[in-house]
């Protein structure tokens, strides 16, 4: 550490100009793609704001900091599409050192500070900024693609087409077909109703004679009919010869005991519907 | 102010996030509108350029008078992007540099002290560079390192030195500098093969300046040889004298004049050989500007075109210069033409071409002979599109020969008036108001009502009813006309009303609509111009006038836009009016400032009678004499001194107004800004209804004014309420560790007041604001109430009175009670600085208002709902069962700027300082138009949704297809239902009428019950 230290004076005597001032690069995470020309990362600390760019390799660069910058600082991310982590920036000694940390709100540390090197530091993306809210029934998609390829349009040929695609809205207006409307699970609710009630004496008119005989015959002793007892059969159940460990025939039967005139199968029937 | 700890708590408000208004996916872009301007181009600044050398097509760059460098798409006008080079606070009148080398894919972009380059295609930065001197020249140079890019050398005068660098074409990586001590005056660098030339001026013994040229080693940065000096002390008097530097075409050349624009000098720089050239004077016109026009291609003829403009007349001199000789000869004239034209020089390979731009055509010459290759006769309606043919200021454009003698030629036309269009092939392609830029004032107006139906109708109910009669039909017949158009356009109409296609039926004429959303916009600008936009049409600009004239430098102070039935009242420095007519633009009546030098305006009042005085106002704060008026009661005129003082002034009667107050802020404060409640500010309920039904009353002075007054010295911020009658200090709060600096923005409607400021805590606030031991820091908002008591129900002092003065005051008032209200006050941490903020406004004031801020940070314009400021959110714990009900949710020190609630959604709006909004006809929806120094923006802001029309989420169709699908099912099960007998069954028992009887006082109870409820207002 001592040697460091005379290197660093020896340094200084003899490159005055070159230790006094440092840069100080801001990466950006690689799976980020290119951010607008807008973005801008900001220092403020009281009486000071120093501002830079976006660059086109999707870094920030402070040039030229030096011990008159000295100071805490806060580093925010002016960016249209990506919300950043804050940061707080510590600008001191000569050389300057760079120190770099997390804060809450207000300027607050919260990490471990750390030196920024000449490497420079990755910063943290929170979430991608949403700024619309979403409205069901209408599918609009109004995309900006920054670092978009450049469409040439010119197809003629004559150099007069312009570029394109740098700021495309793809716009679709608000196509209601009424397709959507069979999407909607009431309406086919409703129709599969409406199928029944014209459906079914066509159905039944249809019916070979036996059939339809045996379906009379059914129906006729069905409860819905026949006039008898619309009694819930769970009202029947008994809970307490269950409790006792009867075994299921025997239930079937108490069931049966119950006044039911139908048959097991109609029982069953019965409890399907 | 309470400011508490647990900060470090995550913030909640994104849970909340729905509280606040939103954009639909689907209304942007459409509801709002955003005119994103550059400013005026430059002569010199602005180009067609390729933005990489793959690029077929170019795009058209400028760098305009306000220092934004931006990328027009030369096919529809829409920028591409754009950069600021300065702040808003540094000076704009230093001009910028820009250089596009031919082949590359960036832009070098110089100004003050820092050279950029950026990337032509897409505008992001590639490097800066920081001088500590100013730039007054850059130059490319051919790179070592790689074949595409090209070295910068640029000239910077620090101190009395001139240094030329050469910065590395990738990096900005110094190469070498070159320090020039000799004390002459740096004035421009030449690169021509592998040397480069620096050029300054030398200070004659007598008078005037010689120019030396010093040939550097474009590769070491080494001098070669000794400086050559040219005996320009003659005519060189100024850098103005000189009118071309450049090694443009092939051989580098310098062009000067005398001041009296008599001879022209041609050298070849590096040799002493000075070709002299009398100006013409043609047909008897003198020209009083010289401009030379060459191709900024290196690899074209040496040929160059000096233009000559006289008063009302241009013509031109085409020059080509013998590379072996190094001298200039004169090739061809180019005949005089009436009106100021503009040539502009482009090239395609070694092929110079030069095109003519005058009011009524556009010609094409080659370089090489004088021989019209094509002309185009220019429509004239498509200067500007709306006023009389222009002349034009510069151009820019781009020749493309198509083989054997067809040429494709689109010029960029920079025309007086501020407009900047594009014309290709003599037809307009586009528009762009860029005189537009730098608004100071704007107003929203309504649309002139359209009388004439009520006009006939009151003429037929006067006259006898044969004639009435006989008048109403000839009406009628004349309303037919308009049928078949009606008609046709039904079918669309109404299909379009089912579909929710509102784009077809947008209204287009200047109509008011039943929304209220259509209103004008009435613009002024600073340098002289007024215009006035459709806010219901996207902001079309509707007319663009030059309403006064104005010498160069100067500007138009306009104080504000006061709108009456069909015009509008422009108040400018100086007690200047101007009235037009809203809907065309006609200038009605003109009163240039008057001869009092300290009049600053006059504001308009209405005395007892109704009638409209003017009240001067003097630079000084003091009032002018009153004309003869009686105000009745009294009027209070509050008037903001230079001198940092604030009085108010009674105005009874007589002519001399009586100084009733003054206000001074405290020492080494002075007044930044005086805020009163907004003109139309309706406030719906004079109290507010709390969880368990009682009523905390608002403290509700219309008298109320918001001082804010900054001391830089001493770092603080002090807020003072005002009673603007009595000149009493209601409330006051006074911030320390403010960095004065930062924008320090306040507003103030209904019961509460807002601001914004960045402090960092000092040894005086340690015991509040610091946590850990650290200081805080940051951008805050303030946001505070005011009740006329703390108690619920409780009016304080006032009691039951329905009148109070805050000026005599009763024997009970004695203790100061009545004149302090309740505040409450909350801080909110946020993420960064506010520039401007004002309150939305609705036409009855029910819906919650919100605060709409502008963010420079982020280039937007934010609507923050009130509902979120609450002050009376509970902190440090969780809200109680009645808190909920009112809405209140714990308080979170935290506010981030959530991006649903930013109204220029994506849109980068910049530089914007001012917002205004107007009510619509819809209650729950405020019209907003932002502008400032370059850009305008307007919107609609529904606070709390728009609850009082349907969205577009709601489908006509669909509504339409169930009810016919229902009426369907209903006729064809109606025979199922109508089975005989089905009527006889007996009636049931339970529905006896006696238990009918109780079960409707049992209801009846219950509405008793509910006789509490109140109306609460949800968003939807």
């Amino acid at each position: 550490m001592n040697s460091f230290l005379s290197l660093l004076a020896l340094l200084s005597i003899l490159f005055p100009t070159l230790l006094t001032a440092t840069s100080l690069t801001l990466r950006i995470p690689p799976h980020i793609p290119a951010l607008p020309p807008s973005t801008t990362a900001i220092l403020t600390t009281t009486g000071r704001t120093l501002r830079a760019p976006i660059t086109r390799s999707n870094s920030f660069v402070f040039n030229n900091i030096t011990s008159a910058d000295a100071g805490e600082y806060l580093l925010d991310i002016a960016c249209k599409d990506y919300d950043f982590m804050s940061y707080g920036l510590d600008v001191k000694g000569e050389g300057p050192v760079v120190e770099l940390y997390r804060v809450g709100r207000g300027g607050i540390q919260q990490g471990e500070k750390m030196r920024v090197g000449k490497e420079g530091v990755e910063l943290r993306v929170m979430r991608a900024r949403e700024y619309y809210e979403a409205r069901s029934g209408c599918k609009f998609s109004p995309v900006i693609d920054y670092g978009g390829e450049l469409v040439d349009r010119d197809k003629d040929g004559d150099g007069d087409a312009g570029m394109g695609a740098e700021e495309t809205w793809l716009i679709s207006g608000a196509a209601v077909s009424p397709m959507d409307l069979l999407k909607n699970p009431m309406i086919l609710i409703a129709i599969v109703g409406l199928g029944f009630v014209f459906g079914m004496p066509y159905l039944l008119d249809n019916m070979d004679p036996e059939m339809k005989a045996e379906f009379e015959e059914q129906q006729k002793k069905s409860i819905l009919s026949g006039g008898a007892s619309t009694a819930n059969p769970l009202q029947n159940f008994d809970m307490a010869a269950w409790m006792a460990g009867k075994t299921a025939g025997s239930a079937e039967q108490t069931q049966d005991e119950g006044g039911t005139s139908g048959s097991g199968s109609g029982a069953k029937a019965r409890r399907r519907g | 102010m309470r400011l508490w700890v647990p900060i470090l708590l995550p913030s909640v408000a994104v849970l909340f996030a729905s509280i606040g208004h939103a954009i639909f996916a689907d209304e942007a872009y459409q509801t709002d509108y955003h005119l994103p301007l550059l400013g005026l181009p430059q002569a010199h600044t602005t180009l067609f350029h390729r933005p990489s050398a793959a690029s077929k097509a170019s795009l058209l760059y400028t760098l305009s008078d306000r220092l934004v460098l931006g990328a027009v798409n030369p096919k529809d006008g829409a920028v591409i992007w754009r950069q600021q080079l300065a702040n808003q606070a540094e000076n704009h009148t230093a001009s910028g540099l820009l250089k596009a080398p031919e082949g590359g894919n960036t832009l070098i972009s110089a100004f003050n002290g820092k050279i950029q380059t950026w990337d032509a295609t897409d505008g992001r930065l590639v490097w800066e560079w920081q001088s500590r001197g100013r730039i007054r020249s850059i130059e490319t140079a051919a790179s070592s390192s790689s074949e595409d890019e090209k070295d910068i050398l640029a000239l910077s005068h620090e101190g009395t030195d001139a240094i030329i660098r050469r910065l590395a074409a990738d990096s900005g990586d110094l190469l070498w500098e070159h320090v020039n001590a000799s004390g002459d005056t740096p004035y421009s660098l030449v690169s021509y093969k592998d040397s480069v030339f620096y050029l300054s001026l030398h200070s004659a013994l007598l008078k005037g300046f010689k120019i030396k040229v010093t040939e550097l080693d474009a590769s070491t940065g080494k001098q070669i040889g000794q400086p050559t000096v040219l005996n320009s002390d003659g005519e060189v008097t100024s850098e103005d004298s000189i009118l071309h530097v450049g090694a443009n075409s092939g051989v580098p050349i310098i062009i000067w004049t005398d001041k009296g624009l008599k001879t022209l000098k041609i050298n070849a720089i590096g040799t002493k050989q000075i070709t002299t050239v009398n100006v013409p004077s043609s047909q008897g016109d003198s020209a009083e500007e010289i401009v030379v026009h060459a191709s900024r291609s290196s690899t074209a003829l040496p040929h160059f075109l000096i233009h000559y403009i006289a008063a009302n007349s241009h013509w031109g001199e085409v020059y080509h210069i013998d590379a072996a000789k190094s001298t200039a000869k004169k090739a061809f004239d180019l005949p005089l033409l009436g009106g100021k034209g503009a040539f502009s020089a482009s090239s395609q390979g070694p092929d110079v071409f030069f095109t003519r731009h005058t009011a009524f055509e556009n010609i094409l010459v080659s370089s090489a002979a004088p021989t019209v290759l094509n002309s185009w006769n220019v429509c004239p309606k498509s200067h500007g599109g709306m006023v009389d043919p222009q002349d034009v200021t510069h151009a820019a454009s781009e020749v493309i020969a198509r083989g054997g003698s067809t040429y494709a030629v689109r010029s960029a036309l920079a025309l007086p008036s501020g407009d900047w269009e594009l014309i290709r092939n003599g037809n307009l392609s586009w528009v762009r108001p860029e005189g537009l830029a730098g608004m100071t004032a704007a107003a929203f107006v309504e649309i002139a009502k359209q009388e004439d139906l009520a006009e006939e109708l009151a003429a037929e109910g006067m006259r006898d009813p044969f004639a009435a009669y006989l008048h109403r039909l000839t009406r009628h017949v004349r309303d037919l006309q308009y049928l078949p158009d009606w008609s046709g356009a039904l079918p669309n109409r109404l299909l379009g009303s089912l579909i929710g296609d509102k784009a077809s039926t947008h209204d287009q004429s200047l109509r008011r609509d039943g929304f209220g959303f259509h209103k004008i916009v009435l613009i002024a600008t600073e340098r002289g111009r007024l215009a006035a936009l459709d806010a219901g049409n996207q902001g079309k600009v509707i007319w663009n006038i030059q309403a006064v004239s104005l010498k160069a430098e100067e500007t138009w102070d306009v104080l504000d836009i006061e709108v009456e039935e069909g015009t509008a009242l422009i108040r400018a420095k100086g007690g200047e009016f101007l009235r037009v007519v809203v809907n065309t633009g006609t200038i009605l009546q003109h009163q240039p400032s008057a001869m009092i030098k300290s009049l600053k305006t006059s504001v308009s009042l209405l005395d007892s009678s109704g009638k409209k005085v003017l009240i001067p106002v003097n630079d000084n704060g003091y009032l002018g004499d009153l004309p003869k008026a009686d105000f009745g009661h009294g009027t209070i005129v509050v008037t903001e001194g230079e001198d940092s003082v604030v009085r108010g002034w009674g105005l009874i009667k007589g002519t001399k107004p009586k100084l009733v107050w003054r206000f001074m802020p405290a020492s080494g404060e002075r007044v930044e800004s005086v805020n009163a409640r907004p003109s139309h500010d309706p406030v719906a309920s004079i109290g507010k209804a709390l969880g368990d039904r009682n009523v905390l009353y608002k403290y509700l002075n219309p008298n109320l004014l918001l001082i804010t007054a900054i001391g830089v010295e001493i770092s603080t911020a002090t807020f003072y309420i005002l009673d603007a009658t009595s000149g009493s200090v209601i409330y006051s709060v006074t911030h320390p560790g403010v960095d004065t600096r930062q924008p320090i923005v306040s507003t103030m409607s209904e019961n509460w007041f807002a601001y914004s400021l960045y402090s960092e805590s000092t040894a005086m606030t340690q015991d509040v604001t610091q946590i850990d031991g650290q200081n805080l820091k940051g951008y805050q908002l303030v946001v505070s109430e005011l009740y006329e008591s703390p108690y619920p129900n409780d009016r304080g002092s006032l009691g039951s009175s329905t009148n109070f003065s805050t000026v005599y005051l009763t024997a009970a008032d004695e203790d100061d009670s009545l004149t302090s209200p309740h505040v409450i006050s909350q801080t909110y941490l946020i993420p960064g600085p506010i520039s401007s903020m004002s309150v939305t406004s609705t036409l009855q004031g029910i819906t919650t208002r919100s605060l709409l801020c502008v963010v420079p940070d982020l280039n937007a314009l934010i609507s923050i709902s009130k509902a979120f400021l609450d002050p009376r959110r509970p902190v440090g714990r969780d809200p109680s069962a009645s808190e909920m009900e009112e809405g209140l949710f714990r308080y979170s020190p935290i506010l981030d700027f959530e991006p649903k609630w930013i109204l220029s959604h994506k849109r980068d709006v910049i530089s914007i300082s001012n917002v205004i909004t107007s009510p619509s006809l819809l209650e729950s929806t405020s019209l907003v138009f932002a502008f400032g120094n370059l850009d305008l923006f307007g919107s609609r802001v529904s606070p709390i949704g728009a609850f009082d029309i349907l969205g577009k989420g709601f489908s006509k169709l669909q509504l339409v297809l169930t009810v016919v699908a229902l009426a369907v099912g209903t006729t064809l099960v109606a025979p199922f239902v109508s089975i005989p007998g089905i009527s006889e069954y007996p009636a049931p028992d339970e529905f006896s009428a006696d238990k009918l009887a109780g079960a409707e006082k049992a209801d009846r109870w219950n509405m008793e019950g509910l006789k509490l409820f109140r109306p609460s207002y949800t968003c939807g």
